[in-house]
């Protein structure tokens, strides 16, 4: 096998060498042709030249070298020229050559005169034979030679060697001097017949080479799944590879014979030249996309690539089935328009059930304003036991309905996720102790011990929504009050990591109440969800605060979590991160703390929590706190002198107490007068508030409710320590009685009320007539327009749904007008609606602030307070004038 | 390639076929014949070639009747052309080479022949141009040749060298046959008498020099034109065959 295939490499490498000399005869062959041509021609110019006549005296005779040059110069060109083109490459052809070439020597040196130079004719003939590559040509040349200087070394010496005797070897050494040439012209054509050799192997190396990548890319040509085709500038197939009829059905010659436009879609073809141009342009196309047409009719979508015609003008193709791309881009194309439609479904939806929400909040806001309002004025009047029993039933009834509508109302503002965080600085301790006394009520009306504790590495000021962690804290307090019977409710707060520029806060809501059972951990933050059926109808409420509290958790970045034991109490925890926000420049507790530095404060307090939390605070400024368990213990503190003389006393009581209660404890204090100042404080619950005994006769400097925010026991600590370094109007009251008037502070203005409701007439005329003020009532915004232009108010209450004109495009009016007319009039918008952006609305309107039905005396005098102040109105003293 | 492209371009056998019988035959013929063909021509070629003209009667001593006396004091040569005679470019450029080799030692004349009626333009050709540039050669036009014909030659390019004593030493053609440059026993001959024709050199010496020259060397043929037509040749007409040599 080996040698078989070594005997044929070897005929193929002797052929190739026969084509590289049969190539190389043929081109002397032509070669020497058109140099016999030459040479002819130019013996004929050399005779012309040269001797063109001879002369016979004066008489001119043409010379028979012109006839030499003609005749016998066109003789010896004759036959080899013509088998230098009629039969090129062959032997005889060269060697006749070689012997044209030689006489047609002889003949121009004799044209020429025999003159030296026209010698070398003899040397570059043989020299130019030797391109042959054929020793056996160039003997024949030299044969020549040798001939005729033998011939004429013997018939004409005189031709040869200028003399008229015989030189028997001269001729010879005219010979050797051709040989001597030929010696070296044999060596070079060796050398030429051996780089022959070399080439032939090599080219044959080649081509084994060729051939074995040329099956491969055959094979692979073969194989492909893609479509592979060689076209022509023209547009035409001129090879296709099996996937062609595989995936378009057409046989390959078919596809041959057919314009390559011819399968492509009608409505493809027009993109399909302009992309066919731009690739004779010069451009490659890649993945240019096109529908073809398949023998059965179908269309397969094609994307083409393809290189630029090449120089023997083929433009090599590939194309790949892309069909069930597009298809599945068109489906997911369907898709999306169908989602992009559920999507505006479902916006419709929610938008519907947004406005749906809106309704319902105002339909049932609108009679519940009326339904609490009025309660409460009745509530103020002459009742008997029984109707006032009735009555507070049915005012907390509707708080409750109330609490109900608002929970779902958020809820539902969460789920759509209509929520949005609000960041503003707000001050920690205020908020939360805001939030608590909220809660007060509740508590102590179960006689539960609610206090909240925030460390003092707790920052005052923080960046976040003071509202929504306001809710999620009621929600969680709130909870836990509801499900705890006894003991006590606490809050605490912690910081688990500070930066500098942010705090983590740690929130923690302790109570010693039920408990949750452990399956029900997860649950309870469940929408609806409480721990069994029977606590709803035991406790009551929707189940939904602890949705909210654990989605506003979540929202603001923690997650709430639960631990309970069942019958011991239940904690709930989450962490919150918040910005610290700088601390502002005038803030009481910074500024007069140094008045109480190192001033005793005698707590005293039979749960040990809140002694903890008055121990904190009271170290937080500096005070020595020094702790009682109970108020025999604190007169044997003071009795026993164990306090440092000459100092004031801060003592801080507990009212509620076993055995002796904070009255009893201040009234004993007072009995036993001792060197120190004595400063009483009562903490206490609402029930105790207003008690039998004044404050003022038990020498208490302030009463307050528990549980107490800091800057209120720091103000009131102050203001008993310093009285006179106080300011007469601080915020907080020195006594607290939920029995002063309300609307105290505010005093009589001239309000114009634009409602449209009668129910809603009636209960704001009742409250704002209560409180001395004058009212004057428009029907719609028009006519509230037209009663603004011609009369004097101090404020506008303005409904926002009415007829004729709503109150919004009221607002604007009564805006617009004031721009030409200068001042300012303070709107405050009553709305049924609750819902987010309605604020802004109102806002954006020109309104002043917001009121939301059902309007509460607390809230309607906070607002009006915030809005104009306790001034009395200009309009209410042009009126006490004229009635003066 | 071969299989992406339908063309079949497979390498053709360039396996030089042999030639059938016929073609054989044919092509023996004709090489034959054209090679015959060839010869002959060829051999007319030398036959012309080496014809030589006539070698007239030289003057065997410097002619009275002429006015143009001879060198006394070294050997004087004169080449009688035919102004426009293709044969005699040959010749002058071998007597180039006789006065390369002889310089001033020889006084040397190349007349041409004016035949009556020619113009002076028609003597002064390029040869007459190409003599006069040889040095201590002088070109002279020889009207109606009369010195020619005094001198006794009637080809073109006949040479005749005179030693100091008016005696002729050599005559005939310098060239090795018709319009032929190359060596030649005529150049030979004349550079060693002149050489040796000096004043005051023994003959002898000529004798020692060329000892083993013939007895032609006193004589060559004259490959040329003939001088005149056969109209004007002299009435002394002595006229030899180149078979009669």
């Amino acid at each position: 096998m080996s040698s078989t295939v070594e005997t044929s490499k070897g005929t193929r490498v002797k052929q190739l060498f026969d084509q590289q000399q049969q190539s190389v005869w043929r081109w002397t062959d032509r070669n020497f042709g058109f140099l016999m041509v030459f040479q002819f021609l130019f013996g004929v110019f050399a005779a012309f030249t040269i001797s063109p006549v001879t002369w016979r005296g004066e008489i001119p005779e043409t010379h028979i070298h012109v006839w030499a040059a003609l005749l016998l110069g066109g003789l010896i060109t004759s036959l080899p020229l013509f088998l230098a083109f009629a039969y090129p490459g062959r032997k005889f052809t060269r060697h006749i050559i070689a012997i044209g070439q030689m006489l047609m020597g002889a003949l121009l040196i004799h044209l020429m005169g025999g003159r030296i130079e026209t010698h070398f004719h003899i040397f570059g003939s043989l020299a130019f034979l030797a391109f042959y590559r054929d020793w056996k040509v160039l003997i024949t040349g030299t044969l020549v030679v040798a001939a005729d200087h033998f011939l004429r070394g013997i018939f004409w010496p005189r031709s040869v060697f200028g003399i008229t005797w015989e030189e028997p070897f001269r001729w010879l050494e005219h010979v050797a001097w051709v040989l001597f040439e030929d010696l070296f012209l044999l060596v070079s054509i060796h050398q030429g017949v051996r780089q022959s050799w070399t080439l032939a192997q090599r080219q044959n190396d080649l081509e084994v080479a060729k051939s074995v990548v040329e099956s491969e890319r055959d094979l692979f040509f073969d194989l492909s799944v893609d479509m592979l085709c060689v076209a022509n500038v023209e547009g035409h197939f001129v090879n296709v590879n099996p996937m062609f009829s595989v995936k378009l059905g057409y046989e390959t010659k078919e596809l041959l014979q057919q314009p390559a436009i011819d399968f492509v879609h009608l409505d493809d073809q027009a993109a399909a030249e302009d992309a066919f141009r731009e690739l004779q342009r010069g451009h490659d196309l890649i993945d240019f996309e096109a529908r073809c047409r398949c023998r059965d009719g179908q269309f397969l979508w094609l994307s083409w690539s393809a290189r630029t015609p090449s120089e023997d003008g083929l433009i090599y193709a590939v194309a790949r089935d892309v069909t069930n791309r597009k298809r599945e881009a068109l489906a997911l194309e369907e898709a999306k328009k169908s989602a992009e439609q559920s999507r505006a479904t479902a916006e419709e939806a929610n938008r519907a059930k947004s406005d749906f929400l809106a309704n319902m909040s105002h339909e049932i806001r609108t009679p519940m304003n009326a339904v609490l309002g009025l309660t409460e004025l009745v509530l103020e009047t002459d009742l008997t036991t029984s109707q006032r029993d009735y009555l507070s039933t049915v005012l907390e009834s509707g708080e409750a309905l109330m609490t109900i509508i608002n929970e779902i109302l958020d809820f539902s503002k969460i789920e759509a996720g209509k929520i949005e965080l609000e960041f503003a600085p707000f001050e920690l301790r205020e908020v939360v102790g805001d939030m608590m006394r909220s809660l007060a009520v509740r508590a102590h009306r179960k006689n539960l011990e609610l206090a909240w504790h925030a460390e003092t590495e707790v920052p005052q000021y923080i960046i976040g929504d003071a509202v929504r962690l306001r809710q999620i804290l009621v929600n969680l307090a709130g909870n836990a009050i509801k499900f705890t019977t006894q003991g006590e409710v606490i809050l605490e707060i912690q910081c688990t990591s500070n930066d500098g520029k942010h705090v983590e806060l740690g929130f923690r809501i302790r109570d010693t109440g039920i408990g949750i059972p452990e399956n029900k951990l997860k649950a309870i933050f469940e929408k609806f969800e409480q721990a069994d059926q029977s606590t709803t109808r035991r406790f009551g409420g929707t189940g939904l605060g602890l949705a909210i509290a654990s989605r506003l958790g979540k929202l603001m970045g923690g997650q709430i979590e639960v631990e309970s034991k069942l019958g011991e109490g239940t904690n709930f925890f989450f962490n919150l991160q918040f910005e610290i926000a700088p601390t502002p420049e005038k803030s009481v507790a910074q500024k007069d703390v140094r008045l109480i530095d190192g001033l005793t404060a005698l707590i005293v307090d039979d749960n040990a929590t809140n002694r903890l939390i008055l121990q904190d605070l009271t170290s937080l400024w500096r005070m020595r706190p020094v702790m009682a368990e109970s108020g025999k213990q604190a007169l044997k503190l003071l009795e026993e002198k164990s306090l440092p003389d000459q100092k004031p006393i801060v003592v801080l009581t507990d009212v509620h107490m076993p055995e002796m209660d904070g009255f009893m404890l201040a009234e004993q204090i007072r009995k036993h007068a001792t060197t120190n100042e004595i400063v009483i404080i009562t903490l206490t619950s609402g029930g105790y508030i207003g008690s039998a005994k004044q404050p003022e006769t038990l020498g208490i400097s302030a009463e307050l409710l528990k549980p107490v925010k800091q800057s209120e026991l720091l103000d009131s600590i102050l203001q008993a320590v310093k009285p006179l370094a106080i300011e007469s109007n601080t915020k907080t009251s020195q006594t607290t009685s939920t029995n002063s008037p309300i609307s105290d502070s505010i005093a009589a203005m001239k309000i114009l009320l634009v409602e449209d409701g009668l129910v809603n007439q009636k209960l704001a005329l009742a409250m704002l007539g209560k409180w001395g003020h004058d009212v004057t009532v428009a029907e719609n915004g028009k006519v509230a327009v037209e009663l603004w232009e011609s009369n004097s108010f101090d404020l506008i209450l303005m409904d926002l749904q009415m007829p004729v004109m709503d109150g919004l495009t009221a607002t604007k009016v009564i805006r617009s007008l004031e721009r030409e007319r200068g001042g300012h009039i303070p709107i405050i918008a009553m709305t049924a609606h609750a819902l987010k952006g309605d604020r802004e609305r109102c806002i954006a309107a020109g309104m002043d602030d917001y009121l939301s039905k059902p309007v509460r005396k607390q809230t309607l005098t906070d607002v009006i307070q915030s809005v104009v102040g306790g001034i009395t109105g200009p309009a209410a003293n042009e009126r006490d004038q004229h009635s003066n | 390639m071969a299989r992406l492209l339908p063309v079949d371009a497979e390498n053709v056998d360039t396996k030089n076929p042999a030639p059938d019988d016929r073609l054989k035959g044919w092509l023996l013929v004709a090489v034959v014949t054209w090679f015959l063909l060839v010869a002959v021509g060829l051999g007319s070629l030398l036959i012309y070639a080496n014809q030589p003209g006539r070698g007239g009667e030289p003057a065997a001593t410097w002619p009275n009747a002429t006015e143009m006396r001879y060198s006394r004091s070294k050997p004087t040569l004169l080449v009688f052309a035919h102004p426009r005679c293709p044969c005699t470019r040959a010749t002058i450029d071998e007597l180039a080479w006789i006065m390369t080799r002889c310089g001033n030692r020889v006084e040397c004349r190349v007349h041409f022949v004016q035949p009556a009626g020619q113009s002076r333009q028609w003597v002064q050709s390029g040869m007459w141009e190409k003599a006069s540039s040889i040095p201590d050669v002088t070109a002279l036009a020889d009207g109606e040749g009369q010195l020619a014909e005094l001198f006794g030659a009637e080809t073109s390019g006949h040479a005749m060298l005179y030693d100091a004593f008016g005696k002729l030493l050599f005559e005939g053609g310098i060239t090795p046959s018709r319009g032929h440059r190359g060596s030649n026993s005529g150049r030979e001959r004349i550079v060693k008498l002149a050489i040796a024709r000096q004043p005051g050199r023994p003959l002898s010496d000529i004798d020692q020099v060329d000892s083993t020259e013939e007895v032609d060397a006193e004589s060559t043929c004259v490959f040329g034109c003939p001088l005149f037509s056969p109209q004007q040749r002299p009435a002394t007409e002595n006229l030899h065959a180149f078979w009669d040599r």
